[in-house]
């Protein structure tokens, strides 16, 4: 029976490195649209809600442009 | 030797494999009245699957338009969760033994571990000839074109052995290696896990499927379960194993009544032959 065992892990192990080589890395890791958790591409595109938020950066307000730095700074850095 | 064996799984409580012939078939309270009808019932659920799935089969065959692509939007939400269902009830009969010290059901682990594979072994053939839709290629890239379709099919085919040693002629010849090769029942759990994480990331069914696999496992534990029989042999801690069971029973169902509830709504949909397609 550990013959049969081995025989179905092979069978499982061939089909899976065949399909690897055969569709490429990227392909065999990714779940096709519609698929598991993945959302369809109808989902995705009926609802704008499911693409990711703007980032908090773009949120925030216009950080005010620093002021120049001073002769004291630029000596301090010049020595760090 | 085979009397020999046969006396020896007699003699031991149900065991945490596949199948338990010996003891099941023996058991005293087997013949008992509620007992053979509830087991009859229970049988009787396994059918529930292949019979949902049955109209969009024949319409297939009948070459009815819409009949492929049907099934390839029902298999996997109807024969996928009710493979999962029938395996979680069958891994829930040792437990319901080591709690209650019921035996009438124990001879539903044969039955339900034989039905898990051929649901499991008719989603992937269906799923192998219909799903050209969503994995184009040919009929292996349907079962193992992504990791996720590699950890299904080698949980399916891990079935094989435990299905042709699951009568009393194999449990003879094997002896003692046979429980050994019925072990591999927690291999099969793992790797079903795999591919539910795979395939639903820590999100909804893959909770789920901890859920259901959590309180099960913990009454695997040899002291937990060594523990839970000597007190309810001695009918001590009563209130503690009650109050343990309702928590058990609990987590339990969080994760099995949306399961339950999943195979309702796409099987009923798959029956009508209108299956939500994604």
């Amino acid at each position: 029976m550990d013959s049969v065992t081995i025989v179905c892990v092979s069978i499982a192990i061939a089909i899976g490195t065949s399909q690897l080589v055969h569709g490429g890395l990227q392909e065999f890791l990714t779940r096709p649209a519609g698929v598991g958790a993945t959302p369809s591409e109808g989902e995705t595109a009926a609802n704008p809600d499911t693409t990711p938020p703007p980032s908090a950066v773009q949120n925030a307000p216009t950080q005010p442009t620093p002021s120049p730095p001073t002769d004291r700074h630029r000596h301090t850095h010049s020595h760090g | 030797m085979s009397t020999r064996h046969t006396h020896a799984y007699t003699a031991i409580p149900p065991t945490d494999t596949f199948v338990t012939l010996a003891r099941a078939e023996n058991s005293p309270d087997r013949g008992s009245g509620y007992g053979r009808h509830a087991v009859w019932f229970f049988r009787a659920l396994l059918l529930i699957p292949f019979a949902l799935m049955a109209p969009e089969v024949i319409s297939a065959i009948m070459g009815q338009p819409d009949g492929i692509a049907n099934i390839s939007a029902s298999v996997a939400d109807v024969l996928g969760t009710s493979t999962f269902l029938i395996f979680i009830m069958m891994l829930a009969v040792t437990p319901l033994y080591t709690t209650t010290g019921w035996r009438w059901h124990v001879i539903l682990r044969r039955d339900y571990g034989i039905a898990m594979f051929f649901a499991a072994a008719t989603d992937i053939t269906l799923a192998a000839a219909t799903t050209g839709d969503t994995f184009p290629g040919s009929p292996l890239t349907r079962v193992g074109g992504h990791t996720f379709l590699v950890a299904g099919t080698l949980a399916t085919l891990l079935l094989v052995p435990l299905v042709l040693t699951a009568n009393k002629r194999a449990q003879r010849w094997l002896g003692r290696h046979w429980k050994s090769v019925q072990r591999l029942t927690y291999v099969v759990w793992g790797t079903v896990l795999v591919h539910l994480f795979l395939l639903f990331g820590l999100s909804t069914i893959f909770l789920y499927a901890l859920a259901v696999s959590a309180p099960l496992a913990l009454l695997r534990m040899p002291f937990v379960r060594r523990w839970w029989d000597a007190s309810r042999r001695t009918h001590s801690h009563r209130a503690l194993r009650a109050v343990a069971g309702i928590a058990l029973i609990a987590v339990f169902a969080v994760g099995y009544v949306p399961l339950a509830q999943e195979l309702a709504v796409k099987g009923s949909a798959a029956f009508v032959q209108s299956p939500a397609r994604d």
